[in-house]
């Protein structure tokens, strides 16, 4: 095996990788866009796809931009123009949360639906960044990275973002 | 006094990205509304996104010829992973074929759960103490089946396909849906597709994907929007969860996960408005959650389990 081989996105074990490394991201990208659970699936396979259809043309290092990129199309493409829904769900370590009285857990969960409305009504771009971020983790300069704005433009975002769900939230 | 979060564009990503100064982040907690950020912040560190197909995906991709554009549809093989997680536990369902009258039925125990095809391809998951059956001649030219108990359907685009259970009846042609038909409630929740919902009172209502009905002595109590951002219902996940539920349904669907008898003290099996749940795979987690939510312990002796309050 020689060294360039771990630029070849043909290697199956290295699209495995990518897969691995991406894929989850990238779903989640196109559901806060979408909030459609199957139509993120079927971008996330469409757009993996074409990189494996065009695999010989796009190193490792471009793959990921490859990726946001097809799939920022495919949802422009695609996109009805509806109110978006978007569905969460508790994360593992929630559960040990679960072990609380029904009255605490009732205003929990009141307030988690305000949470949720106050998300899916916020402008679209905002809700991207922020939610890319704070559920993903991923580093503003790597948000910026994939939705091609500066990273000032991310911080603004998701700094109006999170001004705004606590206005909202304040309001109940 | 001027807050600085509505005066700095960035002073809350900053802030997020633990870069804010000393100073700034001192008066920033000593303002009123820190807490209310934080709580936003801390909430959204419990939330994930729905769960989705990532292996099935990657393997339709893999799988795809170099040469084909068309993208595969979605298949069945998205049921799979929760197929298998309960798989271990489809122990054989009790089989009967009554040759007189030709009926097939299907009927499952305590702590057991299975799938049935149906001679027209449809797919039946039978939740644990549940109980189909059909007749075998006639089935291909009408779909119409009993059930008691609950069940999860994916049928086959054809004829009409009806479930009749005492309370009512749920009429389709090509979808997937639950329903919970026990003593007298009646719950149907519509996955995909459409499906028409009928009680002797009550008539034909019409569920698109994603609405339910649930119905309480033949009159509708309730319509809700199911799932959280699955496509399958909890109990195909392993888990069941409630909302507003009366807690002696809670024990009851314990007793039938789990093979077990619950002795609840009296003035607790009146208790309304529970909220919460509990995973299938493990009867002492399951007995920790629900136990401590009512401030109660447990005590088990073989498959007696005694809540005992605190």
């Amino acid at each position: 095996m020689t060294m360039a081989n771990l630029e070849d996105t043909c290697q199956q074990s290295n699209f495995r990788a990518l897969y691995e490394r991406d894929a989850k991201a990238l779903y989640n990208y196109i559901y806060y866009k979408s909030g459609d659970t199957g139509f993120s699936e079927d971008t996330v396979q469409e757009a993996f796809m074409r990189l494996w259809k065009n695999c010989a043309k796009v190193p490792i290092s471009k793959a990921k931009s490859y990726l946001f990129t097809t799939a920022t199309n495919l949802f422009l493409d695609k996109a009805k123009r509806k109110k978006i829904q978007l569905k969460f769900q508790e994360s593992k370590v929630v559960r040990e949360k679960t072990i609380q009285d029904p009255e605490y857990l009732m205003q929990e969960k009141e307030y988690k639906e305000k949470l949720y409305s106050v998300i899916n009504s916020l402008p679209e771009a905002q809700r991207t960044a922020f939610l890319m971020n704070r559920i993903d983790k991923l580093k503003y300069r790597e948000i910026a990275d994939i939705l091609g704005i500066s990273q000032k433009a991310v911080e603004k975002r998701i700094h109006a973002a999170l001004l705004v769900i606590r206005k909202e939230i304040g309001n109940i | 006094m001027k807050k600085i979060f509505n005066s700095d564009e960035t002073f809350l990503a900053r802030w997020l990205n633990n870069e804010l100064s000393d100073e700034e982040l001192a008066t920033f907690k000593a303002s009123e509304e820190y807490a209310e950020f934080e709580r936003v912040v801390s909430s959204l560190d419990e939330v994930d996104t729905p769960v989705w197909n990532e292996e099935g995906v990657l393997k339709n991709v893999l799988s795809e010829s170099k040469n084909q554009s068309v993208p595969k549809r979605r298949t069945l093989i998205r049921f799979i992973p929760a197929v298998a997680a309960v798989g271990i536990l489809l122990i054989g369902a009790l089989f009967v074929l009554n040759v007189f009258n030709d009926s097939v039925v299907y009927q499952t125990q305590s702590a057991e759960r299975t799938e049935v095809k149906l001679p027209d391809g449809s797919i039946v998951y039978l939740n644990a103490d549940s109980r189909i059956e059909y007749k075998k001649g006639s089935f291909n030219s009408k779909r119409d089946l009993q059930l008691t108990g609950e069940a999860f359907f994916e049928v086959e685009e054809g004829k009409p396909f009806s479930v009749t259970t005492s309370e009512g009846v749920v009429k389709v042609l090509g979808t997937s849906f639950n329903v919970f038909a026990r003593a007298n409630k009646f719950n149907v929740e519509c996955y995909s597709g459409k499906v028409g919902v009928s009680t002797s009172e009550q008539r034909t209502e019409e569920l698109t994907a994603g609405m339910s009905v649930a119905i309480e002595n033949k009159q509708v109590k309730r319509r809700y929007v199911v799932g959280s951002g699955t496509e399958l219902p909890y109990w195909r996940q392993g888990k069941s969860r409630f909302s507003n539920a009366a807690f002696s349904d809670v024990v009851s669907e314990l007793e039938r996960q789990f093979n077990i008898v619950i002795d609840v003290p009296q003035d607790l099996a009146q208790l309304e408005g529970y909220n919460g749940g509990f995973d299938h795979d493990d009867l002492t987690e399951a007995l920790t959650i629900v136990s401590t939510s009512i401030n109660c312990s447990y005590n088990i002796d073989g498959d007696v389990v005694q809540l005992i309050k605190n």
